[in-house]
C-alpha cells in the first residue's frame, strides 16, 4: 500500500485549497518520506532486541521479577513511539482521503491499513480495539458525504491544520530519541570491540616488559614498529605507541626474546584489526543517526516552508528534504555492509 | 537535561576505565577487573539511555491529547456525524498510547 505521510501535505490542501499542490516534488517528498520512517521503524525495533538482552546481562542489577518489570515498561515505551508514529502517519492519510475527495475504495484501503497497524501489534487491548472496528466503514461513507461539502470540507481543513503542531511534536520527540538510540546501539557495538581492546593493552604491557629488559636492537625496534603501528591505527586516545626504555641492567636480546616479541607484534596486529573492523561498523552507526536527525530536522523544515513560505521556498526546502533522505539511505547502506 | 547528564557521566568513567586497560604498566589483574567494570558501566549507560526514552513517553501521551482536542474542536464546529467519527478514530490512536503507559 502507497504510505502517505501526510502532515505536509495536509499543510498543502489547506494553504491552497487543495488546487495548487506541487505535485511533482510532493510525490517525491513522500517516497522519501517513507524511507525516512522506515529507518524510524528499523532504529526502534533493533532497540527493543538491545533492551531484552540487556535485561538478560550478568551484570545487571535487580531482582527477576524487577528486571522483566522493567524490560515490560522498556519495551513498551519503545512499542508507543512507534505506534505514535505509525498511527500519525495512518490518521492523516485518512484525513487526506477525505479532504481530498479520494474515493470510497481508496478511503476504505486507508482505514484497512490502520486496522492491519493495530492488529499487527498483538496485544490484548489492542485485538479488542480493532474486534470493534466497524464503525471505520460508517467513517468512510460519511467522510465522501463530507467531502461533497464545500463548507463542511473548510472546518475539516481547519481542523487538520490545527492538528499540525501535535505532529510536529511526534516529529521533536523522535529527534530527541535518537540520542538515546544512538548511546544505546553504539554501546552494543562497542562492547564487541572490548575483548580486543584489553588483548591490546595486555599484550602492550607484555611488549613493555621486554622492552625494560632488553637493550635496544634493530631487530627490537623493527618489531617494536609494528607493535606501534598497530596501536596507533585504533586512533583511540588510551592508546599510545611504547617507547624503548632498556635500563642500565638490561641485557641483550636472545632468540627466544625475539620470537616471544614476534609472537607478540602478530597477536597485537590481529587484535588491532579486529578491533578496526569492528570500528567501522561504530562510524557507520554514528553516520545513521547523524543522516537520521538530518533528516528529521529537515522534514520539520520542509512543514514550516511549505505552511508559510512562497512555492520557490517550498520547492526549495523539499528538494533539501529529498538530498537528506538520500543521504539518510546511503548510511544505512554502508551500516549493512560494514557488517 | 539530566538524562544526558548521566549519560556523559557514564561515558566518562567508561574512557577512565579504558586508559586503565591499556595502561601498559596495568598488571593483568587489574586489567581485568577494569574491564569487569566498564562492562557494568556500559550496561548502565544504555540503561540510562532507556530510560530515558521511557521518561519520554508521557509527552507522546500530550501530544495525543492535543489530537484528540482537536477532534473534539471539529465535533464542536460541525455536528457532521462524520467528523465525530473521526474523533472515535483519534480517541482509538490514544487508546494505545494509554495501552503503553499502562504497562510502565
Amino acid at each position: 500500500m502507497k504510505r502517505i505521510s501526510a502532515p505536509l501535505f495536509v499543510a498543502l490542501l489547506v494553504v491552497t485549497g487543495c488546487g495548487t499542490v506541487p505535485q511533482a516534488s510532493f510525490n517525491s517528498y513522500l517516497q522519501s518520506f517513507s524511507g525516512v520512517k522506515a529507518n524510524a521503524e528499523d532504529l526502534y525495533l533493533r532497540s527493543t532486541l538491545a533492551a531484552e538482552n540487556i535485561a538478560s546481562r550478568p551484570e545487571k542489577e535487580g531482582t527477576v521479577a524487577e528486571k522483566f518489570k522493567e524490560l515490560e515498561n522498556r519495551k513498551a515505551a519503545l512499542e508507543t513511539g512507534l505506534a505514535a508514529v505509525n498511527l500519525i502517519d495512518r490518521y492523516n492519510s485518512v484525513l487526506i482521503a477525505l479532504a481530498s475527495g479520494k474515493s470510497k475504495e481508496s478511503v476504505q484501503s486507508d482505514l484497512t491499513g490502520l486496522q492491519q497497524d493495530l492488529s499487527s501489534l498483538n496485544l490484548q487491548r489492542i485485538t479488542k480495539m480493532v474486534e470493534k472496528a466497524g464503525p471505520y466503514l460508517e467513517v468512510v461513507s460519511q467522510g465522501v458525504a463530507l467531502v461533497e461539502d464545500t463548507i463542511k470540507r473548510k472546518k475539516f481543513a481547519e481542523a487538520v491544520a490545527a492538528a499540525q503542531k501535535p505532529m510536529a511534536g511526534i516529529v521533536d520527540i523522535l529527534i530527541i530519541d535518537a540520542d538515546n538510540l544512538e548511546e544505546l546501539l553504539v554501546q552494543d557495538i562497542q562492547r564487541e570491540q572490548d575483548p580486543y581492546f584489553k588483548q591490546i593493552g595486555s599484550y602492550g604491557g607484555r611488549v613493555n616488559k621486554r622492552l625494560k629488559e632488553l637493550k635496544s636492537t634493530p631487530e627490537i625496534v623493527t618489531l617494536l614498529g609494528r607493535v606501534n603501528q598497530a596501536r596507533v591505527s585504533l586512533a583511540h586516545e588510551s592508546v599510545t605507541a611504547l617507547e624503548p626504555q632498556a635500563g642500565e641492567s638490561a641485557s641483550t636480546a636472545s632468540s627466544a626474546d625475539l620470537d616471544a616479541l614476534t609472537v607478540l607484534a602478530g597477536q597485537t596486529e590481529s587484535a588491532a584489526l579486529a578491533y578496526n573492523k569492528i570500528e567501522e561498523r561504530v562510524k557507520a552507526q554514528r553516520a545513521v543517526f547523524r543522516e537520521y536527525k538530518n533528516a528529521l530536522l529537515a522534514t520539520k523544515r520542509t512543514f514550516a516552508a511549505l505552511k508559510d513560505d512562497t512555492e520557490a521556498g517550498r520547492y526549495a526546502a523539499t528538494r533539501d528534504f529529498i538530498q537528506q533522505a538520500r543521504d539518510l539511505r546511503m548510511a544505512a547502506l554502508k551500516l549493512r555492509e560494514a557488517r | 537535561m539530566a538524562d544526558n547528564k548521566v549519560s556523559e557521566l557514564y561515558k566518562k568513567a567508561i574512557k577512565e576505565l579504558q586508559a586503565v586497560i591499556a595502561h601498559p604498566d596495568t598488571d593483568d589483574a587489574t586489567r581485568e577487573e577494569a574491564d569487569k567494570k566498564l562492562k557494568s558501566f556500559r550496561t548502565k549507560a544504555q540503561d540510562a539511555a532507556l530510560d530515558a526514552i521511557v521518561a519520554r513517553t508521557q509527552n507522546l501521551q500530550g501530544f495525543m491529547n492535543d489530537l484528540q482536542a482537536v477532534a473534539a474542536k471539529a465535533d464542536h464546529s460541525d455536528s457532521s456525524a462524520g467528523v465525530a467519527k473521526l474523533k472515535g478514530l483519534i480517541g482509538e490512536a490514544k487508546g494505545l498510547i494509554d495501552l503503553g503507559k499502562g504497562l510502565s
